[in-house]
């Protein structure tokens, strides 16, 4: 439903968005993930029209919206910090949309309640914002962008201030909500947990392009790239080197076929995943441990392998060795992922 | 959260309270009581019928309703131009902008004088808009004059208060989070609708805070009323200087100075009223976050037309003003320069015109002395204490502003003449006038300073080791420091115009630079002309350079008022 072609924004001479192409379909709700600065927020200010693209164009149903000021393009934005109205009670602004379009009275205010119900903040219509927590600031913010029926609904950073316990409930909170109402939603988010769990798809946004486009399982079992799997949060990645069904890594030799991808012999980039490292007394990866942390269901282990970077290992059973000792590690089976081409690991933001 | 302020005792407060409140009461309450005394009983005996009578004489009413239609047409004209202006500047950032603020408020501090004889330069008889249309049109074409007409007035107010719009409503506006405005654009308002919706409403105290002062400078203008307008033009102000001064009958005088007193303290109750059922809680942007380079096309245009006007509007009149110095017989030179240092008889001063160049200097130096101190003292009462004193001192020093500086005069007049008050011949009243006048803007210049320090800075010093009073010294003072340096600037520079008190105490052979410009414009002669134009353009220089270096050292900090 929405479509972007060359999209391309600056500020000043500054570009922040490099010839951006994607599409939304009706109903998903996609991610676009990215560090800070990596130009989210003017994507979604340019789809707004709250920005004029310097080239490209944004196509919504069909219709190309140059030209189209923000307030007719039926597109809703919930901003980073909500940006609530504050000499307005709580209906007030939720009914702020419907005012707009001409809707007032006993029906906008049977709407509002609706609203309030969905976002479960119901009877807090006569509240003044500024006695609203976080978490309730956004469930207004929320109920004022979803009340005039926006066709694309896009959230910038929704869970930026709110505590964690908020954090972890929230997304599927709103997944519920978004699905009942068959909403196309574009979700802003720099964390990469937040966005595996709530997003049908992830776009990876770094330094204004797209570096990566999946659905969260996709990205999870195989991240197309070295920056994109550290910004995913995997921890061993490494170049390394192929040949012969060998795979040379810093931390040692492992057989090729522990992995599921059948890549071709050459400079390649490898990620361990740390739950499949195993204590094996007979293991090929050898190291001292040199530290250890304790995560709850499981203990970190740090082991330094030479030169190499420490390698992170998840201990899970079994006698947890301690810091100082020496370790030996084999890899479990799906446990290695490689990635096709040489590793730039500094490269992206 | 006033848990880590430093607790200035109740007795501190009191005592440093000592100070201003003596100051103010001798040198404002006593002078006004006094006014109130001769108008309510002349002769020692109650006579409440003649004030009713003074208020109820044709010209009397004649008089309020041309003070208040003047000050409301002015007041509604410099906001149609001010918040143009005040949006360009709260919400884009262009080449020269500091600059270019720091010089809007040039117009605001420069003497009522100055700005008379600037308007009288560009809208009178030999004016550079006329001169072109003779040029043109041969000598036959009729004239421009909006010289001894309301116009003028008008003209002149617009341009003396414009500042304040610019920096009042801008100031609030570049801090009002752009994106409220954006969010009700996503809800489908229109840029008309969003801003008639969510700006305006959190927008309104500040224009009301800055159109009440607009109208209280207005509904107390004496100086260009004076100059610029018809020998039938007269604000109150006007006309209490006219009884006491030229007709010589103070109980009418005195009952007018109630009438005005009355108005303007209704005013100024009525507008903190207002401002305190429309403010709004909200979340405060800096303003360097909230201001942006206009964007192309239409956008630009706009913003470049609105500066462009500003600029022209504001700084044509001062153009003028340094054109007309240098008119020296029918060429150019810089005649009216020289006569400023070797002085002329037919210009009927005391002496050569620079003399008052350093009697203004000597004046503007003993304000900031006598403002800067008691200024500094109220602003630690008002800044640290919370309740009644606080309020109360706030309050007392504010009141000044709001009395017209004539009335000051006057009380002078009537009430410092018996010894050991016996100050009328003495030098010393005219900065003590000068410092009623500039201990509002020191106080305030300070003031919120203070509420403005984080107190997580003294824990930060106290963690690190510091005592209370070291705290104090290390966090406080400096900011302190440079809060009261601004406000001593603002007391140089008031002293350096002001204009209405001086001219009613000033001895004939004491003379401020505003005062000789005064004089000079009353006698005949271009030479004379020129050379009082020439004076206002010395004038326009200092206050130019004192206001410049005030923005220097205030930097990005909060406003007074």
């Amino acid at each position: 439903m929405l479509l972007t072609e060359g999209l391309t924004a600056a500020y000043d001479e500054q570009v922040v968005l490099h010839d951006l192409d994607f599409d939304v379909s009706a109903g998903e709700l996609l991610c676009v993930l990215g560090p800070s600065g990596g130009g989210k927020s003017t994507l979604l200010r340019v789809i707004a029209g709250l920005e004029e693209p310097r080239a490209g164009r944004v196509e919504l149903d069909g219709r190309d919206l140059a030209g189209v000021p923000a307030h007719e393009r039926g597109v809703g934005l919930m901003f980073q910090d909500y940006a609530l109205f504050p000499h307005r009670d709580v209906a007030q602004n939720v009914a702020f949309g419907l005012r707009m379009q001409g809707h007032g009275g006993a029906d906008a205010n049977a709407r509002v309640g609706e609203l309030l119900d969905l976002v479960g903040l119901p009877g807090a219509e006569n509240r003044p914002v500024s006695q609203l927590s976080g978490g309730e600031q956004q469930r207004v913010a929320l109920a004022r962008a979803l009340a005039p029926r926006p066709r694309l609904l896009m959230l910038d950073e929704p869970m930026g201030s709110l505590d964690r316990a908020l954090r972890e409930r929230l997304p599927e909170e709103l997944r519920a909500i978004f699905g009942e109402l068959g909403l196309s939603v574009i979700y802003v988010t720099h964390d990469q947990d937040e966005a595996l769990s709530v997003a049908d798809r992830v776009v990876v946004l770094a330094d204004g392009r797209i570096v990566a486009d999946g659905t969260p399982e996709e990205l999870w079992s195989r991240p197309p790239d070295a920056w994109t799997a550290r910004f995913l949060g995997f921890r061993n990645v490494a170049p390394a080197r192929l040949a012969a069904g060998i795979l040379d890594t810093p931390w040692g030799r492992l057989p090729a076929e522990l992995a599921g991808e059948d890549v071709a012999d050459g400079e390649v980039t490898v990620v361990l995943r740390p739950a499949a490292l195993v204590a094996t007394s007979d293991g090929p990866i050898r190291g001292r441990v040199s530290a250890r942390r304790f995560r709850g269901d499981h203990v970190l282990l740090l082991i330094a392998v030479g030169d190499a970077p420490a390698l992170h290992v998840e201990a899970r059973e079994g006698e947890l060795p301690a810091v100082g000792d020496e370790i030996a590690l084999s890899l479990r089976r799906g446990g290695a992922h490689i990635i096709e081409g040489g590793t730039a690991l500094e490269s992206g933001a | 959260m006033d848990r880590h302020r430093p607790a200035l005792t109740r007795r501190w407060a009191l005592l440093l309270a000592v100070p201003p409140l003596a100051f103010l009461g001798l040198f404002f309450l006593w002078p006004v009581a006094n006014i109130l005394a001769l108008g309510i009983a002349p002769e020692g005996q109650l006579q409440l019928g003649h004030v009713l009578e003074t208020w109820t004489q044709p010209f009397v009413l004649d008089t309020v309703v041309f003070t208040l239609a003047l000050a409301l047409s002015s007041t509604l004209l410099t906001l149609l131009l001010g918040l143009p202006a005040a949006w360009v500047f709260a919400r884009f950032t262009f080449p020269g902008k500091s600059v270019a603020r720091a010089l809007t408020v040039v117009p605001f501090v420069l003497p009522t004088v100055v700005v008379g004889s600037a308007f009288l330069a560009l809208l009178g008889p030999r004016s550079p808009l006329n001169e072109l249309l003779t040029v043109l049109f041969g000598e036959a074409f009729p004239q421009v004059r909006l010289d001894g007409s309301v116009g003028a007035i008008l003209v002149a107010h617009v341009f003396y208060n414009i500042a304040v719009i610019i920096r009042l409503v801008g100031g609030m506006w570049a801090h009002i989070d752009p994106r409220t405005e954006e969010a009700a654009r996503m809800l489908g308002a229109s840029p008309r609708a969003a801003f008639r919706e969510v700006t305006w409403p959190l927008l309104r105290p500040a224009v009301i805070s800055a159109a009440s002062i607009v109208f209280l400078f207005t509904v107390t203008s004496f100086g260009v009323v004076l100059l610029l307008g018809g020998p039938r033009d007269a604000t109150l102000e006007v006309e209490i200087y006219r009884q006491t001064a030229i007709l010589l009958d103070l109980p009418t005088a005195a009952a007018l100075t109630i009438l005005q007193m009355v108005g303007v303290a209704v005013l100024l109750l009525a507008s903190a009223h207002a401002q305190e059922g429309l403010s709004v809680q909200q979340r405060l942007r800096g303003s360097s976050e909230t201001a942006r380079v206009p964007r192309r096309g239409r956008e630009r245009v706009l913003v470049g037309a609105i500066l462009a006007a500003t600029v022209v509007f504001m700084f044509t009149p001062l153009a003028v003003l340094v054109e007309r110095s240098l008119h020296a017989g029918d060429g150019y030179g810089l005649a009216a320069y020289v006569s400023l240092i070797e002085g002329d008889p037919r210009m009927r001063l005391s002496a050569a015109p620079w003399r008052s160049v350093v009697d203004s200097l000597t004046f503007a130096a003993a304000t900031t002395f006598i403002a800067g101190g008691l200024g500094l003292l109220a602003a630690v009462v008002v800044g640290y204490r919370r309740g009644w004193l606080s309020r109360g001192l706030d309050a007392l020093v504010m009141l000044p502003l709001g009395t017209s500086a004539v009335i000051v005069g006057f009380g002078f007049l009537v009430s410092l003449d018996t010894p050991p008050l016996d100050l009328r011949t003495s030098i010393l009243l005219i900065p003590i006038a000068h410092a009623l006048i500039a201990l509002p803007f020191v106080m305030r210049s300070v003031v919120p300073v203070i509420r403005s320090i984080d107190d997580r800075l003294r824990e930060a010093a106290a963690v690190l080791g510091a005592s209370p009073s070291r705290a104090w010294r290390e966090v406080d003072g400096p900011i302190l420091a440079r809060g009261a340096l601004v406000g001593a600037g603002f007391a140089f520079a008031v002293s350096l115009g002001e204009f209405g008190a001086t001219l009613f105490i000033a001895r004939p052979d004491t003379v401020t630079i505003p005062v000789a410009i005064f004089r000079l414009l009353g006698q005949p002669g271009s030479a004379n002309f020129a050379t009082a134009m020439a004076l206002a353009v010395v004038l326009m220089v200092l206050t130019s350079a004192a206001v410049l270096l005030i923005e220097r050292l205030r930097g990005g900090g909060p406003q007074p008022f």
